[in-house]
């Protein structure tokens, strides 16, 4: 197996051009301990950790852009990570445990692409834009479209993450996260994104994603939709979270059965838009 | 077959020239490679932490970790704590409250309590549990490790 | 110097300057003697070691559940360079072992009955190589029908498993058929006679998965041949002896030519009864090389064993004043495909259903099947957890609907010192209502129990479970021999799997003959050494063990009194030990001898060296089959019978189902403490065990295939999960025929905590889980029905 380190984005996306079995590795939390469990075997590794580009989060003219290599203890700290983008935060600080976060990038992590993971939900909620570079130029992919099945996304051959793009959050608007796992720092039985807005008590914008109910981050323009207006003791909130579990598709796994996500769903959703009428408050 | 390259490794204040595959893991290079056993290998996953070094004087993973990735790092592993054979204030404070059982854990416990004290000085019940999440032990329900921090904070005052 | 000044020595034979009593170390938190080495990565495990030459082992496990073997081809792996040997059931001598029923290869032979099961090992000189070479060997099968559940099992028409069963050598004398491992009865009283005298009578169905004791470190072995041609094999497990006699017995060798030796083991909480040592002895001996095997996680969960699966049908029932009066039981366990310790599990199970209790009229029927899974055997608890889970849970079923407080109505019933067990043993020392009542009068208890909602509004709740286990079974020993400057040398063969033995153990040695733990010599468990013993099980440390060292050190004394009344010419019975390691005349303080000088005298001048030794089996009680029949039951009983009690508080969220235990408390009554520390800390462990497999923990097989066979997928707790506040009781009521009047304690501490907390969980909102582990899921199932 060889091992590049390039020290600019252009020598990267030169390598990954040329060896379509090459695999990047940022934090390689995930990669290695799939290396070591034999489940991949890249013919080339090129290492990221070189390439300045790729670090850090930035302040753009209309909103944030995290670099493809930021570790999650960064991104749970960053504090301009507010409003509807908070949700972002909150994910990070909820991945694995502090030596997971200090080495997991959130680029290694949405590529990797595992519908039970924090990041991709949080991400389809605050409805961020991935951005993504190879030899041939850049293109942005809306995050729920990034996602596609089970540790599949839209990466074609010689492409990489290099950042993700967040919108600048409306003033007012607020998150919410919530995730169940069976003990702290285990991936989501199911978790619940909420991004939105509220006036009063009232709802005026929401997007909320769930992850581990199916092949990637569960959205439902319906669910949204019947939220929007709501009140938190609003049954258009229970309508939405029936809108939210007849879009799921979950398993039954070693987790929990698939029922028992379903009613998660229900009785998550009621309790995170509760969650965020109350930081808006 | 994997290529190999020369990396220099900084551990427990040595240099270390070694020429690993690009697959072995730190974990393998300090274990196999330097016989640096006090390094353990518990689930080669990233979940039990028993390999734990602190690297950049954080801890990681050293089964997580690919070793060319650490050229030119600093690395300190269990035996770099006590480097004259006299134990750090945390290591008498481990054995002063018994905290160690099997001991299998203990390398990466030890190593996770030193990093967390050099952060916070006192650190409370929440932020110790927080800190030792991620290290699994199996012996001694992490009671005895809490308190052997405690005790370590206090006399690092 | 070390920064470790407690264990900074003093010469042996000097006064202390302040040491009032000849046995001050007891009792005491003295430090660990393994503590430095493991807090500073100096301790060694097995794969820590590396030999001359040294080849590497890999396994290559069953892809089936069930199937014949009709070919093997491994050309291709011997023809991988760097391949020393490859070796399938063909290569080895035709040899099963097992320590109940002798029916395990150690390679499938023939057949192979579990997903997993090693078929073929190959050595190789690195591990890269050798787990190439694994996937390289090609094997036909036929696949056969495979059975997964025990009761199915044992049901008509169900695949057979061991088609040789009737011909395996048995160390039991239970019935057996087909699938059928072992079948036992034990009945008291007249049963059926007596359910229309009970007022209340509680009656259900338990399950309790199959778990693994995820010691943090994984089986593995290194062996070599020595310049005699013998085997030396260092291994993690907990019983050298036990181990010795698998390799020489499957190898077919005589054990005078295997010898085994345990570096430090990382946990083993009983599933370390031999693992891959004869397999990697086999590969030394195939190759004259030294070959060292260790398993990765996934391996060991997948090849090693569980903690028996079981199914408790359990009927309990009390008159209206709160008396017991009845309990039926019908267990049934889930062996695995190998029988393994699945028989003694059985007889423990049996032996103990009843609980702690004085119930006049109790029938326990129980089965151990084959079925198609990973092999199941010793786990902390040994088969008492499972009935136990059943039993307390039936307890606070049977308060609610007496009205009675499950606290008091325990006291109620509580066995007392002088009771009977089941099978008419005599329990000397029994203080289990102390034990409850330590705890009901604890004010944290007192105030968690009026706690009725947490902070954040979710309810709360409290449960209790009584504990019993049996300690000190079967044979140990113990020399103990004065080196030419007055320390001592202790062997017994006992292994520390991370328990503090060797501490408590030097402890008991030191603190007979008046010295401190600095000048005991705990000698690394090794076959090739004096002494004899059955292995690190039921807490044998402090009932077994501990009298042979108690014993041998008092021969010891007996002979420095011997030689010490030549030197002072006083007879024995007017001289004394002294603190710090000196014989004196009593009365005559000037008059006295350092025990270096005794036995310098004994080696040059006198009558030869000084070494004291003692054997111990325990004191077997039989059967009184007058007052109880029996059958296929065995166990002589040890035994001594130990007491506690569990309780927790917990916290349940409503809409999720998960509990989280806020608060715990362990009773024990522990005879006596030899040390404090030590034996909180196996409290806290136990308890916190005890939390991980009552909540999270499960093996989960889809057809005979393992789905979590990883620590990512398989949950065991983290510090977040336990509790801060883990309140250790340790109740001292000295067994009077006891070595400082200590009992077994630390294995039982696992027993009472699942019930405590399927208690809680009740008792906060009102769900009954019977299924273990109480998920969050099933939590919310129950809720929902409920």
């Amino acid at each position: 197996m060889q091992y590049y380190r390039p020290s600019t984005l252009e020598q990267a996306l030169a390598l990954l051009a040329e060896d379509p079995d090459a695999r990047c590795i940022a934090g390689g939390a995930t990669l290695v301990a799939m290396m070591n469990a034999d489940l991949v075997q890249p013919s080339a590794l090129v290492s990221l950790k070189g390439i300045s580009e790729l670090q850090g989060i930035r302040a753009t003219s209309d909103g944030l852009t995290i670099g493809a290599m930021t570790r999650h203890e960064v991104v749970s700290k960053e504090v301009r990570l507010t409003g509807r983008l908070e949700v972002v935060r909150m994910a990070a600080g909820n991945i694995g445990h502090p030596p997971i976060r200090s080495v997991g990038t959130i680029g290694g992590s949405i590529s990797h692409a595992d519908p039970a993971a924090d990041y991709p939900t949080a991400l389809v909620a605050a409805e961020a834009q991935i951005e993504i570079m190879s030899q041939n130029g850049r293109r942005l992919v809306p995050v729920h479209e990034f996602f596609i099945s089970y540790y599949t996304t839209a990466l074609e051959p010689g492409e990489m993450v290099t950042a993700i793009h967040l919108a600048a959050p409306p003033s007012g608007s607020v998150s919410a996260y919530c995730k169940v796992g069976r003990t702290e720092g285990d991936f989501a039985t199911v978790s619940v994104a909420f991004s939105g807005a509220f006036v009063d008590g009232q709802c005026t914008a929401a997007s909320v994603a769930i992850g581990g109910c199916g092949e990637a981050p569960i959205r439902s323009p319906e669910a949204n939709a019947l939220l929007i207006g709501a009140f938190v003791d609003s049954d258009c909130v229970a309508q939405a979270a029936e809108a939210l579990v007849n879009a799921c598709d979950p398993l039954d796994d070693v987790r929990g059965s698939a029922d028992y996500r379903r009613l998660l769903v229900r009785r998550l959703l009621p309790r995170v838009f509760s969650q965020a009428s109350q930081n808006a408050a | 077959m994997a290529e190999r390259q020369s990396i220099e490794l900084h551990i427990n204040e040595e240099t270390h020239v070694v020429s690993p595959d690009t697959g072995n893991t730190l974990l393998q290079v300090l274990r196999s490679t330097l016989s640096l056993t006090g390094t353990k290998r518990g689930c080669n996953q990233g979940v039990c932490g028993a390999c734990t070094v602190l690297r950049n004087g954080v801890p990681a993973r050293s089964c997580l970790t690919l070793a060319v990735e650490c050229d030119d790092e600093e690395i300190t592993t269990i035996e770099g704590l006590a480097p004259n054979g006299k134990a750090s204030i945390v290591q008498q404070a481990f054995v002063k409250v018994g905290a160690p059982q099997c001991g299998f854990c203990m390398p990466g416990m030890v190593l996770v309590a030193t990093a967390l004290l050099r952060e916070h000085s006192n650190p409370d019940q929440a932020e110790i549990r927080e800190a030792l999440s991620g290290n699994l032990c199996r012996c001694t329900g992490y009671v005895k490790i809490a308190e052997a921090i405690e005790l370590a904070a206090e006399q690092l005052v | 110097m070390t920064g470790y000044d407690n264990l900074t020595p003093r010469m042996p034979g000097e006064a202390p300057e302040q040491e009032p009593r000849i046995d001050a170390v007891i009792g005491q938190s003295v430090l660990k003697i393994d503590g430095p080495a493991k807090v500073s990565g100096a301790a060694v495990y097995t794969d820590d070691l590396k030999r001359p030459r040294m080849l590497h082992g890999a396994l290559l496990g069953s892809p089936y559940p069930h199937a014949r073997i009709l070919g093997y081809n491994t050309s291709a792996a011997r023809a991988l360079p760097g391949v020393k040997a490859v070796l399938t059931a063909e290569d080895l001598p035709v040899q099963n072992i097992g320590a109940a029923v002798c029916d395990e290869p150690i390679l499938a032979r023939g057949k192979t009955r579990y997903v997993g099961e090693p078929i073929a090992a190959v050595a190789a000189v690195s591990v890269a190589i050798a787990r190439a070479a694994v996937q390289l060997i090609e094997i036909e099968y036929e696949e056969l029908p495979a059975v997964f559940d025990a009761e199915e099992a044992m049901a008509l028409g169900a695949p057979i498993i061991h088609e040789d069963a009737g011909s395996y050598a048995r160390a039991t004398e239970a019935p057996f058929a087909d699938n059928m491992v072992a079948h036992m009865e034990l009945e008291t009283g007249d049963v059926d006679k007596v359910w229309a005298e009970c007022d209340h009578i509680i009656e259900g169905e338990y399950a309790i998965p199959a778990i693994h004791a995820q010691y943090m470190e994984t089986c593995g072995a290194l062996a070599e041949l020595d310049n005699s041609g013998k085997l030396i094999v260092w291994c993690s497990t907990q019983s050298i002896f036990l181990t010795q006699l698998s390799i020489a017995s499957a190898l077919q060798i005589p054990m005078s030519k295997v010898r085994c030796i345990t570096p430090a083991v990382g946990g083993g909480f009983g599933a370390k009864f031999g693992s891959v040592e004869p397999i990697t002895a086999a590969l030394t001996l195939a190759t004259r090389r030294p070959v060292k095997l260790v398993l990765s996680r996934d391996e060991d969960m997948s090849m090693m064993r569980t903690r028996h699966a079981a199914k408790i049908r359990m009927k309990t029932g009390a008159r209206a004043d709160g008396t017991l009066l009845c309990r039926d039981i019908d267990i049934i366990l889930n062996g695995g495909a190998y029988a393994d310790l699945s028989p003694l599990v059985l007889e423990c199970s049996i032996l103990l259903a009843h609980g702690p209790y004085r119930i006049p009229n109790v029938r326990t029927v129980g089965r151990v099947a084959y079925t198609n899974r990973l092999r199941a055997g010793a786990f902390r608890g040994f088969g008492v957890m499972q009935p136990t889970f059943a039993g307390e849970s039936q307890l606070d079923e049977l308060a609610a609907k007496l009205q009675i407080d499950p606290i008091d109505f325990r006291i109620r019933n509580a066995m007392q010192s002088g009771d009977y067990n089941m099978g008419s043993h005599h329990i000397p020392s029994c203080h289990l209502a102390e034990c409850l009542e330590s705890i009901q009068s604890h004010p944290d208890f007192i105030a968690a129990s009026a706690e009725r909602v947490g902070p954040t509004g979710r309810k709360r709740g409290v449960g209790i479970s009584s504990v019993t286990q049996q300690s000190g079974l079967f044979s140990s020993s113990a020399a103990v021999r004065v080196a030419e400057d007055g320390t001592l040398v202790l062997n017994t063969g006992y292994i520390d799997i991370g328990t503090g033995s060797d501490t408590s153990l030097a402890q008991i040695c030191a603190g007979t003959l008046g010295l401190g733990v600095e000048h005991v010599n705990v000698v690394a468990p090794d076959t090739d050494g004096v002494a004899y013993d059955f292995g690190t099980a039921s807490d044998r440390a402090s009932r077994g063990v501990s009298e042979s060292v108690y014993r041998a050190s008092l021969a010891v004394k007996q002979k420095l009194f011997e030689f010490a009344s030549v030197m002072l010419q006083c007879p024995p019975d007017r001289l004394e030990l002294r603190p710090g390691g000196r014989v004196g005349i009593i009365e005559a303080p000037e008059a006295e001898l350092p025990f270096s000088a005794i036995v310098q005298w004994g080696l040059y001048a006198g009558n030869g060296p000084i070494i004291g030794t003692h054997a111990y089996y325990m004191q077997e009680q039989k059967i009184n089959h007058v007052q109880t029949r029996s059958v296929g039951f065995r166990m002589g009983g040890g035994v001594w019978y130990g007491y506690g009690a569990t309780a927790v508080q917990v916290e349940v969220n409503e809409d999720t189902g998960q509990v989280e235990v806020i608060a715990a408390w362990h009773a024990h009554d522990v005879g006596r403490v030899i040390n404090p520390d030590g034996a909180r800390g196996q409290v806290y462990g136990g308890v916190a065990q005890g939390i991980s497999g009552a909540l999270y923990e499960e093996l989960v097989w889809d057809n005979g295939h393992l789905t979590n066979p990883s620590l990512m997928d398989y949950k065991i707790v983290g510090a977040p999960e336990v509790p801060h506040r883990i309140h250790a009781i340790l109740l001292e009521n000295r067994l009077p025929d006891s070595p400082y009047g200590a009992k077994g304690f630390a294995e039982p501490t696992i027993i009472g905590v699942a019930p405590a907390i399927a208690n809680a969980v009740a008792n906060a909102v009102g769900a009954r889980v019977r299924t273990l582990p109480i998920t969050a899921e099933r939590v919310l199932n129950t809720l929902s029905v409920s």
